[in-house]
């Protein structure tokens, strides 16, 4: 058993987030900030007509924040329906990760919080940090984001 | 289009999804045969086909509606159960149904009277199968002891039975069957249905009649009788005998003749033939197809060319009448489709997109050269054209004419006025005007509460219109026009007016207006739309409906309208909505504040100023109000109410005020830049996001930018709740 993920790049460490769940990838545009909506929402873009929040998630694991060139990229990811943009550095690849190369949340230490992982994954040395983007981007958390 | 064309067009649009809702749920019943939600549903369809029908006149749908729901009220009431037979036979009546509608639609007969009437007796045939479960189980062995045959009915020979000696065709033989059950029928454990499904496997069945005859009106019709009989007529390999097989247990207590007719149908003399149609007989017999019945009927000659053949008449007169004939059967249905609004909104969207593409495009090319008169130059302006009309088309998907609207507040007026025994006449003008839909939806409620408000305050009663010289009966006026890029709806009406003296009263009273101040038309809206200023107890001291003139005026304003009235005592009111064409587009000014776009809705902006420190004010902990119009207006930053802080040295931006006035209170905001009016969608942020505090929604910039559209309520809201902490502007 074989699972197929996007790979990101952020602050140098490599994220993964399953394939179905992106519809696609552009560069970074300007992003219309919104009043009163703090933490890992950006704020609001234009894609084709349709109006899309875009989240942060380097504000979110607690990176260090970057200033957005053209060159970072907005991946979009349909969660529910509802579509949604998350900043990242670059895009680096599509890999295939085996089950047995997966490893559960159980050893992992803090810092990004266990209920946004779904674990990680090895290939060639390279590790992929997966993440649960349903439970990251889901309506609860924005709520929960919006109260703090 | 006229009240009756719209209503069909109505009948139609909603006949389709109820024969289609009632398809899925037998479709569901097929595979789950429970009585319970999907047969509600199918009851329900066929009920308000039934009333709906009747409504538009075809009465044969009506009809069979009604015969239709009774059947189903028995499946509901779970004594006939839901078997497949009785599903596929449900399925047959919803084509049924729909091809009488088709048929009613083209103004032809919504089903020959024969069709009609084979289909009933084959519902009928159900109506009476109570007692069996499913047809599969083969009917259980009868009784020796049953009673002997019903004295009314006409004793009949078992002798008609008889070998045929006849020479056979193509080893099929014809069967004429004749079933007379006694009326206990079901009693003894036996049903019809379940014989005739079995003669069905043994046999075509050519011919059915059922003589219902005895079937009693609906009162005193009992379900565990009998009183149907059948005359049929099957094609068959079977013998004779083989046949009567099929009734083996029936037979001797009840009246079953087979008869062997093959000859006769060899020879064509079946009498019965006679009175048939010639080519039903033929169809029948495989002599021809259906197909070539219905060619030789088309070639076969009309009365009308008769008669002109016989000059009893000339061509042109035929011609001239039938042209009348058929202008006046075109009540003919227009092709429609139902489409979700979502999409629309989409292609919305798309066409949207590709104007912004557009003139960006045309933009770059012609900084880079010049580029006027060239052949890429005419290409993109051809195209920007072309997204223009695309662009207004599928707007134009969203539009519908006010009729239907309209429609509903005559007979709303008309009821109202009946209640309280009032005369009033209602004038619809300008009833094709258009509208988006959900502009009319949002204003009908509105809309609704000032027709009443009409007739219940402004209409006299008879005797008091006479009393002052009018006619007694009162006149109500709808009347919609397009003016300027807006849509103005208007209703008027000729009553007493509005009692400008009491308004004013009860205005001094309620500390709304200063003593001594005049009340008239000016602003007399404003007084009424106070909340709470009850208008029932002002102008009439008719006991009505509280209607809250705030809740009309904010719905208007809401979808970026606004409303006026005017009024004479004695004369009449007349209120005008002034409504944008559709609900998505806003006149809004551009804004800008610390690089950020925000558009603010054009009716509340009452003024702009640039900011003067000598007309400053300050009060308490940094509050400052500003003297605009000679009135005091509380102003502060923007990004302040917004809560986004500035990194910027605010002496030197700011340094435009703009003044909202959201009909309830007053106040400033202090921005960067004011820039143009623009007519902007709006789109929401919830449909992915979630709601935001004092922002209705986004809209994206000519150059794709999307910007921010206040919520003026909301931040009215903000603005004057805001904690004292951060209010140090």
């Amino acid at each position: 058993m074989a699972t197929q993920y996007v790979v990101f790049s952020l602050n140098d460490q490599s994220y993964g987030v399953e394939i179905f769940k992106i519809k696609e990838v552009f560069s970074y545009r300007k992003i219309t900030a919104l009043p009163h909506v703090k933490g890992f929402v950006k704020g609001i873009i234009n894609l084709r007509g349709v109006i899309l929040p875009v989240f942060d998630l380097r504000e979110k694991f607690h990176l260090p924040p970057v200033e957005y060139t053209p060159f970072h990229v907005i991946i979009v990811v349909e969660i529910s329906g509802r579509v949604m943009g998350v900043i990242a550095d670059e895009i680096s690849d599509v890999v295939e990760i085996q089950s047995d190369d997966f490893q559960s949340t159980g050893n992992l230490p803090p810092g990004i919080a266990r209920e946004y992982l779904a674990g990680v994954g090895r290939k060639d040395d390279l590790m992929t940090i997966l993440l649960d983007v349903d439970r990251l981007l889901s309506q609860e958390e924005l709520e929960t984001v919006d109260a703090t | 289009m006229n009240e009756a064309d719209e209503t069909l067009q109505i009948f139609f649009a909603e006949t389709d999804d109820l024969l289609r809702s009632a398809e899925e749920s037998l479709l569901r019943l097929e595979n789950d045969p429970r009585p319970g939600g999907d047969v509600q549903e199918i009851f329900r369809a066929i009920h308000t086909m039934k009333s709906g029908s009747a409504m538009v006149g075809f009465t044969k749908v009506s009809e069979y509606a009604h015969l239709l729901e009774n059947l189903l009220e028995r499946v509901r009431g779970g004594q006939l159960p839901i078997t497949k037979p009785l599903v596929s036979f449900l399925l047959e009546d919803v084509d049924f149904l729909r091809k009488m509608v088709d048929r009613g639609g083209r103004g032809e007969v919504e089903a020959e009277p024969e069709v009609l009437r084979a289909r009933k007796s084959q519902l009928n045939r159900f109506l009476g199968m109570d007692a069996i479960n499913e047809p599969e189980p083969p009917p259980a062995p009868k009784s020796k002891t049953a009673p002997k045959k019903e004295s009314e009915e006409e004793a009949k020979k078992h002798g008609k039975e008889k070998a045929s000696a006849l020479p056979e065709t193509d080893g099929r033989r014809y069967y004429e069957i004749e079933l007379k059950f006694r009326k206990d029928l079901f009693s003894w454990g036996q049903d019809p249905i379940l014989l005739l499904l079995g003669l069905e496997e043994v046999a075509d069945i050519v011919d059915v009649t059922a003589d219902m005859s005895r079937l009693p009106d609906y009162e005193s019709y009992d379900p565990y009788i009998l009183y149907i009989s059948w005359r049929l007529v099957a094609k068959t390999r079977a013998t004779l005998e083989e046949m009567e097989d099929i009734f083996m247990f029936v037979r001797d207590d009840n009246e079953i003749s087979i008869e062997d007719i093959t000859a006769r149908y060899k020879e064509g003399v079946d009498i019965a033939v006679g009175e048939r149609p010639l080519g039903e007989v033929l169809m029948e017999r495989g002599a021809i197809t259906k197909d070539d019945l219905d060619v030789a009927l088309g070639k076969q000659k009309r009365l009308g060319e008769i008669l002109v053949e016989e000059g009893k008449i000339d061509s042109s007169m035929l011609e001239h009448v039938v042209g009348q004939q058929e202008e006046s059967r075109k009540t003919y249905r227009k092709t429609s489709v139902r489409v979700d609004v979502e999409k629309i909104n989409h292609l919305v969207n798309l066409a949207e997109e590709i104007g912004i593409g557009l003139s960006r495009l045309q933009n770059f090319f012609s900084h880079m050269v010049d580029m006027s008169g060239t052949e890429t130059d005419q290409e993109l302006e051809n195209l920007l054209k072309v997204n223009r009309e695309f662009q207004e088309r599928v707007a134009q998907v969203r539009m519908f004419p006010l009729e239907g609207t309209f429609r509903r507040f005559q007979r709303i007026a008309r009821d109202t006025a009946f209640e309280q025994g009032k005369k009033v006449r209602v004038n619809l003008v300008g009833v094709d005007t258009e509208l988006d839909k959900e502009v009319i939806e949002h204003i009908t409620d509105p809309l609704k509460h000032l027709v009443r408000n009409c007739v219940d305050h402004g209409i006299e009663t008879p005797e008091e219109r006479q009393a002052a010289g009018k006619t007694p009966e009162g006149l109500i006026e709808f009347r919609a026009f397009q003016k300027g890029g807006m849509i103005l709806v208007r209703i008027s009406d000729d009553g007493r007016g509005l009692d400008l003296d009491r308004i004013a009263e009860k205005a001094v009273q309620r500390e709304i207006i200063q003593p001594g101040e005049v009340v008239d038309n000016s602003n007399v809206l404003d007084i009424i739309c106070q909340p709470g200023f009850s208008t029932v107890s002002i102008i009439t001291a008719l006991s009505g409906r509280g209607v809250g003139m705030d809740v009309v005026r904010n719905e208007v304003e809401q979808l970026g309208g606004t409303m006026q009235i005017e009024t004479e005592k004695g004369k009449g009111t007349t209120f005008t909505l002034s409504l944008p064409l559709t609900f998505a587009l806003l006149e809004a000014l551009h804004i800008k504040d610390q690089d950020r776009s925000y558009l603010v809705p054009l009716w509340g902006v009452v003024g702009t100023h640039k900011y003067d420190p000598n007309l400053v004010k300050f009060f308490g902990a940094g509050e400052r109000l500003y003297t605009f119009r000679g009135e005091y207006v509380p102003v502060v930053r923007l990004s302040k109410v917004y809560g986004i802080s500035s990194p910027t040295d605010q002496s030197n931006v700011g340094s435009i005020l703009v003044f909202i006035d959201t009909s309830r209170q007053c106040f400033g905001l202090l921005v960067d830049q004011v820039l143009d009016p623009h007519q902007v969608v709006v789109k929401s942020l919830e449909s992915n996001f979630k709601s935001v505090a004092g922002i209705a929604g986004a809209t994206i910039m000519g150059d794709g930018s999307v910007a921010l559209v206040m919520d003026l309520f909301a931040l009215e809201e903000m603005f004057f709740n805001r904690s004292s902490a951060r209010s140090d502007a």
